[in-house]
């Protein structure tokens, strides 16, 4: 396992159960946020509605206690307000009404009757007698009308007393009882009218607000909620700090803040109306718990009309929500749990359900390493990974079934190959191979070169020289491996066979095509380029058949290079019986003919672009301008130049080139001589004449002038009796020249076209019997002389002979 | 050109002498003949006064020895000179003649 772990890339050393665990613990995560978020809305959203069910049942609660108290003090006061005439207006009874008023209501903490100014002369100017309940229940009666408490006077416009101008039952403005027990104190007070009308005394009872703090601390809504009374003149009437009792303005306050929203909350209040809002603690209650004053609360206030005050509860919100954010608390401790749950087991089941892929991938690797008698795992479960690990126990066999199938082929293929090499050799062997092939010639240079795709190849080129004319030709097989090797073989064998006795080219191809295109099945052809060079005068007769032209590279004057005019025919072996056409040219000394086949124009490179003329010629080009014109030298840099051109591209077509340069030198003629003789073997004895009168002149020995004798007698003989027919008088013209190398005699006639080099040779080992009685004219003159040669010129037949001067028979 | 006929013994005797060439040939031709009857007798061609001697000439040794064989006849030539020897010897007739 640890060999497979090494080999694979670090990037895999991520499993599939920990990647999938991630994965679904992202998704479940996902899905169960949103779904706890929405849940905690939804639970906030119950809690804050339930929070203002509960507060305003309390606050109605309160509302209906406190103002139910008060009515009853109320009623008391009133009642004992309708019976006050009885009583009131006589200085004995007026503490029995005000005993029976307190008895009445154990809520009135003081009641006390104000007369107006001098009521009773007897008790002076002021007289307001007054009882008030003890602690322990009992009642202490007093008087307080005096100049010191002038808020007793009636004609004070005091708050206490209020109701003597009000005319009728009247609240008080809360206030601090500083006169008594400086208790929070709220009156209630009765104006008393005589028979008259005339108010003569306020009936007053005093209520003491500590049990309406108690009230209303019992009828809060929750615990730690805060609740507190604002009184009309926006002071505050309860409040769970004594000390802001009576002391502290809220609109005053809230002004002093600057707040616009605590402004209109507490205009709001002021104005009885009843609501919701939330505010910031820090500046509506100075509350006890000094930690959470900075927090927001929502506020709850509603109207006591009785007494015009507002009830107000304060509820801190974190308070509110305390429970919801707990909840929210277990929640996500709760997910969290869950997913390290989900998330573990489910990396251990993946883990342990993809263990048996492991072995199959380790065994799998036995296998890619060419081990095919690996056993793969045997499983016992009924899924993919079984069915994966059968696709790979066929796949073992098949590729052990391939890999045998494949090593016969194999074996059976390097043998076709070694034969191919052979073959290749084989083929190789046919081209020429030795180059310079003609070293001791200095009027010729060649070079060739055969590259094929293949092994073998369907390109050929071949060259040889048959009296004083180069026969070349350079060709190219339709398709390219072995069928076209076997063409080119019998292609090359026949331009060998019958350019032997045939020196016309488009006679060679003309031959050449219909003993090809007999019988031609597979419908292989060949194109091909047949030259013949006349070495003496450098005239090139050619024919092609359906080849790249080849081009003439020379320096006249500026350098030069021309395809050579070429008409197409048809490739050899297409049509029987094609009558190919002649072409000729004269190639001036130092003219380069570079022939070649389509795998140098058409050479491709990776982008399948081609090689193409322009290469080709450019090239042709620079190398003539380099001053190094050789045929070795040209085809050595097309090849450079086409294989750099291809770069990594397989080679798509064999290639074959072939340079043949022309390189006479003329030499100076020392010595010339000429005799025209008609057709007539009689002339002969004038023409041994002749002939001895130039052997003596190039000063050749006896036995020498002998044998050039026979040979110019044969050729001309040859002439006499051969070029024109019987009956038919004409002339033969042997003209002599002899430069520091070469004796030549050129005989030429305007006969019929007659080639004498293109007889068959004579076989001289026959027996008498087999031995026929003509051809050895000619086989002398093979014999004899060094060179000979056949063109016909301007109608005329020109044959020309050479011999050496130094060579001596 | 001349040739000269005699029976020496048993043998035919021709002697040729000076240019044995192409204008001389058919006049050569008729003069050889009597070689063609020579049933019983070999023959001998003297070629010491032989100056030269072309295919023609060679021709007409040839038909007279595919003639002469047949008859049981042998042909022999005698005296030749190194340079005509050469020509016979190119021409493979150094094989086909026997020489004395």
């Amino acid at each position: 396992m640890n060999e497979l772990k090494a080999k694979l890339p670090s990037k895999f050393n991520r499993s599939v159960a920990s990647r999938t665990t991630r994965f679904i613990l992202f998704v479940v995560t996902t899905i169960m946020l949103i779904a706890g978020l929405g849940q905690m809305r939804y639970v906030r959203s119950i809690v804050a509605e339930e929070t203002n069910r509960q507060a305003s049942r309390s606050m109605d609660g309160a509302i209906k206690i406190i103002d139910n108290r008060l009515s009853n003090v109320e009623t008391a006061v009133n009642t004992a307000a309708s019976y006050a005439y009885m009583l009131a207006p006589q200085e004995s009874l007026c503490n029995t009404l005000l005993q029976k008023l307190m008895e009445t209501n154990d809520d009135i903490a003081a009641v006390t009757l104000l007369y107006e100014a001098d009521y009773f002369p007897k008790h002076g100017r002021y007289f307001a007698p007054t009882i008030i309940r003890n602690t322990d229940g009992s009642f202490e009666t007093d008087e307080i009308g005096g100049p010191e408490n002038n808020f007793c006077y009636l004609e004070n416009d005091s708050n206490w007393v209020y109701s003597n101008k009000y005319d009728g039952g009247y609240w008080c403005e809360p206030f601090i009882d500083t006169m008594s027990t400086n208790r929070a104190i709220v009156s209630y007070s009765v104006p008393l009218h005589d028979n008259s009308g005339h108010i003569y005394a306020v009936l007053c009872a005093d209520v003491s607000l500590n049990w309406i703090h108690d009230i209303v601390e019992k009828a809060k809504p929750y615990d730690y909620s805060t609740v507190f009374i604002v009184s009309r003149d926006s002071q505050y009437v309860s409040h769970p700090d004594n000390r802001m009792i009576q002391t502290v303005n809220i609109i005053e306050q809230a002004r002093k803040y600057r707040d616009p929203a605590y402004i209109e909350l507490a205009s709001d209040i002021l104005n009885l109306h009843s609501g919701i809002d939330t505010v910031d603690m820090i500046t509506l209650i100075d509350n006890d718990d000094k930690a959470e004053s900075n927090s927001t609360s929502v506020l709850f206030y509603a109207p006591i009309d009785r007494v015009q005050w507002s009830v107000c509860f304060s509820i801190p919100e974190h308070k509110i929500m305390e429970g919801a954010d707990a909840l929210r608390t277990n929640m996500l401790i709760l997910l969290a749990v869950l997913l390290a749950a989900i998330s573990i087991s489910l990396y251990y089941i993946i883990r342990s359900q993809l263990a048996p892929l492991k072995y199959l991938a380790k065994n799998t690797y036995d296998i890619s390493q060419g081990n095919f008698s690996v056993r793969l795992p045997e499983m016992h479960s009924r899924d993919e990974i079984h069915y994966l690990r059968d696709a790979f126990d066929d796949m073992q066999q098949s590729l052990a079934t391939y890999i045998d199938e494949l090593q016969q082929t194999t074996a059976s293929k390097a043998s076709i190959e070694s034969e191919l090499h052979v073959a290749s050799e084989i083929q190789m062997s046919m081209l020429p191979k030795i180059f310079p092939p003609y070293p001791d010639r200095n009027d010729i240079d060649i070079y060739g070169e055969l590259t094929p795709a293949k092994v073998v190849g369907g390109d050929l080129f071949d060259f040889f020289i048959r009296d004083e004319k180069l026969f070349f030709c350079i060709g190219d097989v339709s398709g390219k491996g072995v069928p076209a090797s076997l063409v080119m073989a019998v292609t090359r064998a026949q331009f060998r066979t019958i350019a032997a006795h045939e020196a016309s080219p488009e006679r060679i191809v003309t031959t050449l095509n219909d003993t090809m295109a007999e019988g031609n099945d597979s419908n292989m052809f060949v194109t091909l380029f047949v030259g013949v060079l006349d070495l003496p005068t450098g005239r090139l007769r050619y024919c092609n058949a359906g080849h790249d032209a080849p081009i003439l590279i020379r320096f006249d004057q500026s350098a030069q290079v021309n395809e050579v005019p070429c008409e197409p025919n048809v490739p050899v072996g297409v049509l029987p019986g094609w009558k190919f056409s002649l072409q000729q040219t004269m190639i001036d000394p130092g003219t380069m003919i570079f022939l070649f086949t389509d795998g140098l124009s058409e050479a491709e490179d990776i982008a399948h672009a081609q090689f193409g003329l322009d290469r080709v010629n450019n090239q042709a080009l620079s190398i003539l301008a380099s001053g190094s014109l050789t045929p070795r030298a040209i085809i050595n840099q097309m090849k450079e130049a086409v294989n750099a051109f291809v770069g990594e591209a397989e080679q798509s077509d064999d290639l074959t080139m072939l340079a043949v340069q022309y390189t006479k030198k003329e030499l100076d003629v020392r010595y010339q001589n000429r005799i025209t003789l008609p057709n007539d073997v009689q002339a002969i004895p004038e023409l041994n004449a002749f002939v001895d009168e130039v052997c003596e002149n190039v000063g050749f020995d006896m036995s020498t002038t002998l044998k050039l004798n026979l040979a110019i007698e044969e050729a001309v003989v040859n002439v006499m009796n051969y070029a024109y027919p019987t009956g038919v008088k004409g002339d033969v013209d042997i003209e002599a020249e002899a430069n520091d190398e070469r004796l030549k005699f050129v005989i030429s006639d305007s006969g019929t076209p007659f080639d004498p080099t293109a007889k068959a040779e004579v076989d001289t080992t026959l027996s008498a019997e087999d031995r026929s009685i003509g051809g050895l004219g000619i086989h002398l003159i093979r014999q004899i002389m060094d060179t000979i040669n056949y063109e016909r010129v301007d109608g005329k037949n020109v044959l020309t002979l050479r011999k050496k001067l130094t060579k001596n028979l | 050109m001349k040739t000269t006929f005699k029976e020496e013994d048993k043998y035919f005797v021709m002697y040729f002498e000076g240019r044995l060439d192409t204008a001389a040939s058919a006049q050569t031709e008729e003069e050889m003949k009597p070689l063609y009857d020579c049933s019983g007798h070999d023959i001998i061609l003297d070629c010491t006064n032989l100056e030269y001697i072309s295919s023609s000439g060679l021709r007409l040794f040839l038909g007279l020895l595919k003639t002469a064989k047949p008859k049981g006849s042998h042909v022999y030539i005698r005296g030749i000179n190194e340079d005509l020897r050469q020509v016979f010897a190119m021409t493979g007739f150094i094989n086909l003649f026997e020489f004395k």
